[in-house]
């Protein structure tokens, strides 16, 4: 095995060599939500890699620094299997990462890849993107996902949290990505 | 000495290492000739996610398709969405014989290359596979952007990832590269 390193966006976008490091990683079994805590701002970028299962849930989200306000606007592009949505909101109070057309399950996983880039700044607003997708052999969806924050705070915490409760599957893992 | 261990099983199962690099090349291949495939076999385990990345040309205008464990029972399914320019649309397909990448396909050799990047999530668990890729490809004045979901409904880890093409062949110079993604 080559023990060459690369750190990749999810996006293709090639790092420097060792850039790519697991932070922590969180295997939920019940419960509704997961926080990475004292995140260092060592990094240039986070990358949230998730595969998401969970019992009567509508969708996975982030919140930021514990922050529960109406801090948060999405815009979304969701294609269901037949119909394309797209939509704006702002006045949120979470990131959703996952649309709720297509509910997470015990069987199906969701998979789910954020980028936040300049995470760690503490003079800019926070700009998220995410893609997910489901599919349960006949009925899922394939999202696309922009988010902002308004809080130009340096981001220490992430909270991962589904609407629902997790359950055996789950694999919710934290990366940080050197400039 | 006795030494009694008590172990308290949280809810939350966190694990955190000494912040060790974890974006592993595990192997590259690029084609001097033509060939109908492109397979990597005797996957190692020790990985969370594995990461394909594909710049490929074909001799007729194809795409990536993936076929795991060379199992080609129809037991794939997707759901896409994609775009050409003008119009965005949404699909799905189900009982498949393999796993669809996405759509444009690419120009043959020395031609239009397009790009597949694919994840493929918990590939060693025991639960179903899912499986998300995006492909790139533009035509210069014509082309297509595309994401999918893929399920492959097998609880058996994945040690074996076949490229196909939907039409033709991949052609010379196609390349791709198996990452390996490790968690703490």
């Amino acid at each position: 095995m080559l023990n060459t390193l690369l750190g990749t966006l999810s996006e293709g976008v090639a790092a420097s060599t060792s850039s790519y490091e697991s932070i922590a990683t969180y295997n939920p079994v019940t419960g509704s939500s997961v926080t990475f805590s004292s995140i260092a701002g060592t990094y240039k970028s986070l990358q949230l890699r998730i595969l998401g299962f969970a019992l009567t849930a509508n969708y996975f989200g982030l919140q930021f620094n514990g922050d529960t306000g109406a801090n948060y606007t999405r815009h979304a592009l969701i294609g269901d299997g037949s119909t394309v949505t797209a939509f704006g909101n702002t006045g949120r109070t979470y990131c959703q990462i996952s649309s709720g057309s297509s509910n997470p399950s015990v069987t199906n996983g969701y998979g789910i890849i954020v980028d936040l880039i300049d995470y760690a700044s503490s003079t800019k607003n926070k700009t998220v993107r995410s893609s997910s997708g489901l599919d349960a052999n006949g009925s899922g969806e394939m999202s696309l996902w922009s988010h902002l924050w308004v809080n130009t705070n340096a981001i220490t915490s992430i909270t991962v949290l589904t609407d629902g409760t997790y359950s055996t599957g789950n694999s919710i893992a934290l990366y940080g990505i050197k400039g | 000495m006795v030494l009694i261990q008590l172990v308290i099983q949280s809810p939350f199962t966190e694990s955190k290492d000494n912040m060790a690099t974890t974006y592993e090349k595990i192997a590259t291949t690029t084609l001097g000739s033509a060939a109908a495939n492109i397979t990597f076999s005797s996957i190692s385990s020790s990985y969370t996610d594995l990461r394909l990345a594909v710049t490929f040309f074909t001799t007729s205008n194809g795409n990536v398709l993936l076929e795991l464990n060379n199992d080609t029972s129809s037991l794939y399914s997707y759901t896409a969405i994609r775009a050409n320019g003008s119009t965005v649309v949404s699909n799905r397909s189900t009982a498949n014989p393999n796993a669809l990448m996405g759509f444009g396909g690419s120009g043959a050799a020395g031609g239009i290359p397009a790009l597949s990047l694919i994840d493929i999530f918990s590939y060693a668990g025991s639960t179903f596979k899912t499986i998300l890729s995006n492909t790139s490809s533009d035509k210069n004045g014509s082309g297509f952007t595309s994401s999918l979901v893929n399920l492959y409904r097998s609880t058996t880890a994945i040690s074996t990832v076949k490229l196909l093409s939907d039409a033709g062949n991949f052609d010379v110079g196609t390349t791709a590269t198996l990452y390996g993604i490790k968690a703490a």
